[in-house]
């Protein structure tokens, strides 16, 4: 039989202990949510023997488990509207070799290395790379081939390089019709723009993940209000023969009724070749 | 045979003596519950990760038997002296050896059944709840070849772990060693290839290079049996490789399994 007073301590350190441990839970998962990072980015240092060594037998559970710490440290930042730095990107891009290292048939860390490093980053290197490690490893697939044509395509301006790899894709089991002949439209529309409309819609419809989709949704508004201002800017060019001053002009010649918002926060412009751009750079603003 | 059979049917029960089902029941509502949700924050690759989660959990309920259960058994019966009680009975060494074998091998299939089995619900579950889009790669062949994989494996390290039992005084050294072995068994592949592709610098190098290229054929290649990426991206492995890979499992357990016989009618089991 315990004594009285023994079960009176017993309780008392009971209720003491679970106090402390409530009250420090949060800073206990701070602290683990900073090292986890700092482990997180050291797998991208570490030679890709070791990575697959240190799994065992479980490369495809350790892949989908970096995969998932990586949308969260990316998703986190990106959710706090601040942007990884430079040095940050490129660790992404490394954690996703060895990822792919460790699963090279695995497909999500390439379509999160062309929304991230390629759009949101432009390491355009770093993501043509993982995407020639993908088409090595899934020779029937044609999204590889289609996302590096595109790269060239949308962020190199090569339109003479983009089309080997677009034409290649559309060979691919499975490829969509619209591939034929794509190489061919892009150089025909002779801007990015729909281009990137075209891209960013396959991408929404490979994604089941909310909050990706909406990551992708938004900078597909953006892009469609760049290319509705653009057409606007050639209608005035058609009427006037020449290019507005500014957007305003626009809305005086009756093309347009109101300057839509960015919804990244900046501000549209057209520059002197007719071009649109925001001042956003279609970013998340800090 | 009929009392290897006995000794088999003894050992497995005392296996589910354990209660080891009610753990292995507790993996699989993880497995049911959480894979399902973890495979939602993925893009595109949903029947991936939850094939790779579902195989992985198998693979790991499964390593419990040769790595605990078995060592516990079998180390414990020399331990706590349970072994007189079957040696008091007109039984050889080796009926012994080849009965624990048989036992544990029933046990260790039960097991890998029960978690492939809940593994496939959650494919199933994912199906239903992510839609058959995210599914089109999902192939049962491959992932049943998975799982006969996993199978063959754990009986090697089953035959491992009752051959250290064999050779050890204490079931906490046997542990480890049955638990070396996995390690090396699935490390060596890496470890061999990197060893290989880089020229050795000095002596030191070339004997560690040696050593690596010569433990490589002593110990079993554990990462052959590891078909779960394949089946995650629903690659279906050739006849000609399950059978080959089949044929080294049997015939590396084979030999681990006459030595351990030969070690246990030698041995001094007082």
């Amino acid at each position: 039989m315990i004594s009285k007073r023994l079960y009176l301590i017993s309780i008392s350190v009971f209720f003491l202990s679970a106090l402390v441990v409530w009250s420090l839970a949060g800073n206990v998962q701070l602290l683990t949510a900073r090292y986890s990072q700092d482990s997180l980015t050291r797998i991208g240092y570490m030679p890709s023997w070791a990575v697959k060594a240190s799994a065992l037998e479980f490369h495809g559970l350790a892949a989908d488990f970096f995969l998932l710490n990586s949308f969260t440290w990316v998703g986190m930042k990106i959710g706090d509207h601040e942007d990884l730095t430079r040095d940050e990107w490129q660790e992404l891009a490394a954690i996703l070799d060895r990822i792919t290292d460790l699963d090279p048939r695995f497909w999500d860390p390439y379509l999160f290395a062309e929304m991230m490093l390629s759009w949101q980053a432009g390491l355009i290197d770093e993501a043509n790379r993982l995407l020639t490690k993908a088409a090595e490893a899934n020779p029937d697939d044609y999204r590889p081939l289609y996302f590096l044509g595109f790269n060239e395509f949308y962020f190199r301006k090569d339109a003479a390089k983009a089309a080997p790899y677009l034409r290649q894709a559309a060979l691919k089991p499975g490829a969509p019709g619209f591939l034929k002949g794509l190489a061919a439209r892009f150089s025909l529309y002779g801007n990015q723009t729909l281009a990137g409309i075209i891209f960013l819609r396959g991408l929404i419809q490979q994604t089941s993940d909310e909050k990706t989709r909406r990551y992708l949704e938004k900078r597909l508004k953006a892009l469609e209000i760049v290319y509705t201002l653009e057409k606007a800017v050639k209608e005035y060019k058609k009427r006037f023969q020449k290019y507005p001053k500014n957007l305003d002009a626009l809305i005086q010649a009756g093309i347009i009724d109101n300057l839509p918002e960015d919804p990244y926060g900046g501000k549209f412009v057209v520059l002197e070749n007719g071009r649109v751009y925001t001042t956003s750079e279609l970013l998340e603003k800090r | 045979m009929n009392k290897v059979l006995a000794i088999a049917l003894i050992t497995l029960k005392e296996g589910l003596k354990q209660r080891i089902f009610y753990a292995l029941g507790i993996i699989a509502v993880v497995l049911l519950f959480s894979g399902v949700m973890v495979a939602g924050f993925f893009m595109r690759d949903i029947s991936k990760i939850l094939v790779d989660i579902a195989l992985s959990l198998t693979a790991f309920g499964g390593l419990l038997v040769p790595v605990f259960i078995a060592v516990n058994m079998l180390a414990g019966d020399i331990d706590r002296r349970t072994i007189f009680t079957i040696m008091a009975h007109p039984v050889e060494r080796w009926q012994y050896v080849a009965g624990k074998f048989l036992g544990l091998s029933w046990l260790t299939l039960l097991v890998v059944l029960f978690l492939a089995g809940a593994g496939l619900v959650a494919v199933w579950a994912g199906y239903h709840l992510y839609g058959p889009v995210y599914f089109s790669k999902f192939n049962i062949f491959a992932y049943l070849i998975a799982v006969f994989l996993i199978c063959i494996g754990l009986n090697v390290l089953l035959a491992l772990s009752l051959f250290w039992c064999s050779i050890s005084t204490s079931s906490f050294l046997a542990l480890m060693l049955t638990l070396a072995s996995y390690f090396i068994g699935h490390t060596l592949d890496d470890i061999v290839a990197f060893v290989n592709t880089n020229a050795p610098k000095n002596s030191t190098e070339e004997l560690i290079r040696e050593v690596i290229n010569t433990v490589q054929y002593l110990f079993p290649n554990l990462s052959a049996f590891d078909a779960k990426l394949a089946a995650a991206h629903g690659i279906v492995m050739p006849a000609g490789e399950i059978l080959m890979l089949t044929l080294y499992g049997v015939a590396y357990l084979s030999a681990l399994l006459v030595l351990s016989a030969l070690i246990y009618s030698r041995r001094d089991i007082q």
